[in-house]
C-alpha cells in the first residue's frame, strides 16, 4: 500500500469513526428521552390516580394519553425540556376537561345522559388526544427549526 | 337463559370481533411508526453504486386520457431527466383521448426521438389505464419498465434512484414516493398531502424496512419488462391494477422494493367529488384484489409468516371502513339491551377507529411522525380534520363493496373507469 492510499484509509476510517460515534450519541440521546418520557408519565398518571380526580374510563384514556405521547414524541429529534412541558401541560389540560365535563354531566340519572356521557366523553377524548398531539408536534418543530 | 340475553351474547361477540379486527391495524400502524422513527434519515437517501455502463435500459411509460393541462409538463420533464439518453425509450399513449392530448404528444414526438407515440382510437382505447400500459408494453423494448401518470412531475434523477434496487435480481417491482404538489391550493389538497405523508413516509418506508410488501402505486414505480410479461401485463378487468400487480410479483417469488428518496410530484384531487370518484375507484379495486389473491396469499410458500400476515392486512385494508360502521351499528342495540360490559368498553373501544383511520386508513400518529420527519412544522395543525375524510371514505368503501357484491351475483365482468380530472393548477407552483 502506498503512502497515499495508507492515508487515504485513514481519513476514509476517522470519517466512519465520527459517523459511527455520531450515531451512537443519536441513540443514547433518543433512550434518554424516552426514559425520561416514560418516567414523567408514570409519575403524572400515579399523581392524577392518587388524588382520584380521575377514574373508569378516562383513566384508560390517559394512560393512553400517555402512552402514545412519550413513544411517538419522545423519540424524535427535539428538545427535552418543549416535550416535557408539553406531556405535563397535556395532562394538566385533560384534568382540567375531564372535570369539565364531569360536572356537565353529573345532572341526571337517565339513559339519555348515560348515552350521552359515553358518546361525549369518547368524542371529546379522541379530540383531546389528537388536537393536543398535532399542537405539541407543531411546537416542537418550530422549536426545531428556530434551534 | 333468556332470548335476549342470547342475542346480547352474539351482538357482544360481534362487537368486539369488529373491534379486534380494527385493532390489529391500529397494533400494525404503531409498529409501522416505530420503525420507521428507528432508521436514520442519511440512511433513505438512496445509496448510488451504478456507473453509467452497469445503469440498465428504461422503458418508461405516460398513458394519458384528455390530459391536455397537464401532458405538456410531464412530457418537457421527460426530456430534463438525468440519464443516458440512448438508455431510454420514452412510450407515450394518447388513451383515445378527445381533446388536444393526442396532438401535443405528436408535437414532442416529431421533435425528440426519444419520444414514441401510440395513438389509440375511440373503439380500442378510453377502457381504463391497464388496457392502455398493455398496449404501451408491446412498443416496449428496454430492460425496465416505469410508470408515470399524466400529471406526474418527477425529480430529474429519478429514474437512476428508481433502477439502483434492481442490482438485486430478487428484485422484481421498485416504487418511489409520491407527493402533493397543488398542496397549498384548498384544505382538501392539503389533507390529501397529509394522507400521502402517512402512507408513503412511514408505511412504505416501514414495509421496506422491515421486509414486507411495500406496495406498487402503478406510477412511480418500476418493474422488470421480461417478469412483467411473463405474468401477462396488466390485469384489465381489476380497477386497481396496481395492487393487482404487487401480489402477482410477490407471489411469483420476487421482492418488492420501495426508495423513499425517489420523489415524483403529483396534482392531487381537488374537490370532495373528484375524491370520491378516486377513492371509489381505489376501493372497489382492493377488494377486487383480496377477492382474488386473499387465499393465494395465505397458502403461498414464497411469502414469510409476516409477509402473509401483512399481505392480508393490505389487501382488506378498504374492508376497514365498513367494518368501523358495524362495530357502531352494533353497538346501538347493546346500548339499548343495556349491556354492562360492552357499554362500559365502548367509550374505549368506540374511539379506536377514529384513532386507527384518520385519514387514508393511517392513524393520526403515522401522519404526525411522517411530517415531522419530513421537516414540516405547520401542517401537523391540519391532522385533527383528517377525521371528516375517514367518515367520507365510510360510505365510499360501503358503496364499493355493495357494487361488488352486486356485480359478482350478476356475473358482471366489464367495470367502468372512472378517470380523474386533472385541472392543471399544479403549473403555476412548478412556474414558481
Amino acid at each position: 500500500m502506498s503512502a497515499r492510499e495508507f492515508e487515504q484509509s485513514q481519513t476514509v476510517r476517522s470519517v466512519e469513526t465520527r459517523s459511527g460515534s455520531a450515531e451512537n450519541l443519536r441513540i443514547n440521546l433518543k433512550a434518554l428521552h424516552l426514559a425520561c418520557g416514560f418516567i414523567m408519565a408514570t409519575l403524572a398518571i400515579l399523581l392524577i390516580s392518587s388524588l382520584s380526580v380521575v377514574a373508569g374510563q378516562s383513566a384508560i384514556v390517559l394512560a393512553i394519553f400517555n402512552f402514545f405521547f412519550v413513544v411517538t414524541t419522545f423519540a424524535l429529534e427535539g428538545s427535552l425540556v418543549v416535550k416535557s412541558s408539553m406531556l405535563l401541560a397535556g395532562n394538566g389540560i385533560f384534568l382540567l376537561l375531564n372535570h369539565a365535563l364531569s360536572y356537565l354531566l353529573s345532572g341526571g340519572q337517565s339513559a339519555l345522559y348515560a348515552s350521552v356521557d359515553i358518546f361525549l366523553s369518547s368524542l371529546i377524548n379522541l379530540v383531546f388526544i389528537v388536537s393536543f398531539w398535532s399542537v405539541s408536534l407543531t411546537i416542537l418543530a418550530k422549536s426545531r427549526k428556530s434551534a | 337463559m333468556g332470548k335476549w340475553h342470547l342475542i346480547e351474547i352474539i351482538l357482544e361477540l360481534i362487537f368486539f370481533f369488529f373491534a379486534g379486527m380494527i385493532s390489529m391495524y391500529l397494533v400494525r400502524h404503531f409498529v409501522f411508526t416505530l420503525t420507521v422513527l428507528r432508521i436514520h434519515p442519511s440512511k433513505l437517501c438512496g445509496e448510488e453504486i451504478s456507473s453509467e455502463s452497469q445503469l440498465p435500459s428504461v422503458s418508461i411509460m405516460i398513458p394519458a386520457h384528455n390530459e391536455e393541462r397537464v401532458i405538456s409538463r410531464t412530457l418537457r420533464r421527460m426530456t430534463e431527466l438525468e440519464y443516458p439518453r440512448e438508455k431510454l425509450q420514452i412510450i407515450v399513449i394518447d388513451d383515445a383521448s378527445t381533446d388536444d392530448t393526442g396532438y401535443m404528444m405528436s408535437r414532442f414526438g416529431e421533435k425528440d426521438e426519444m419520444f414514441e407515440v401510440l395513438h389509440r382510437a375511440k373503439e380500442e382505447g378510453g377502457n381504463g389505464k391497464a388496457a392502455a400500459l398493455n398496449a404501451g408494453l408491446k412498443l416496449a423494448r428496454n430492460e425496465i419498465v416505469i410508470c408515470f401518470d399524466a400529471d406526474y412531475y418527477p425529480q430529474v434523477d429519478i429514474i437512476r434512484k428508481l433502477t439502483e434496487p434492481f442490482h438485486n435480481p430478487r428484485v422484481g417491482l421498485v416504487q418511489g414516493r409520491v407527493t402533493v404538489l397543488n398542496e397549498p391550493h384548498n384544505l382538501v389538497t392539503r389533507l390529501v398531502a397529509l394522507e400521502r405523508v402517512g402512507g408513503y413516509r412511514v408505511d412504505q418506508q416501514a414495509r421496506e424496512s422491515l421486509q414486507l410488501i411495500p406496495q406498487f402505486g402503478g406510477t412511480v414505480g418500476g418493474i422488470r419488462r421480461e417478469l412483467l410479461i411473463s405474468l401477462g401485463g396488466w390485469s384489465e378487468s381489476i380497477l386497481a391494477e396496481d395492487t393487482d400487480l404487487t401480489f402477482r410479483v410477490a407471489l411469483a417469488g420476487f421482492r418488492i422494493s420501495y426508495v423513499n428518496s425517489a420523489e415524483c410530484y403529483e396534482e392531487s384531487v381537488e374537490d370532495l367529488h373528484a375524491y370520491w370518484r378516486q377513492r371509489y375507484r381505489w376501493a372497489r379495486g382492493h377488494m377486487q384484489c383480496a377477492f382474488k389473491h386473499s387465499r393465494a396469499v395465505l397458502t403461498s410458500r414464497q411469502l414469510t409468516f409476516r409477509e402473509k400476515i401483512d399481505g392480508i392486512l393490505l389487501l382488506n385494508l378498504y374492508f376497514m371502513p365498513v367494518v368501523a360502521l358495524l362495530l357502531w351499528i352494533t353497538f346501538i342495540p347493546l346500548f339499548l339491551l343495556g349491556s354492562s360490559q360492552s357499554s362500559s368498553m365502548a367509550s374505549a373501544i368506540v374511539p379506536v377507529p377514529l384513532y386507527s383511520f384518520v385519514g387514508n386508513f393511517a392513524p393520526f400518529f403515522e401522519i404526525g411522525v411522517g411530517s415531522y420527519l419530513d421537516g414540516r412544522s405547520r401542517a401537523q395543525w391540519l391532522m385533527s380534520l383528517l377525521v371528516f375524510l375517514f367518515l367520507y371514505n365510510i360510505p365510499i368503501c360501503t358503496k364499493a363493496l355493495i357494487d361488488l357484491l352486486a356485480s359478482k351475483a350478476l356475473r358482471k365482468k366489464n367495470v367502468r373507469w372512472d378517470k380523474t380530472v386533472h385541472s392543471g393548477n399544479g403549473n403555476s407552483y412548478i412556474m414558481n
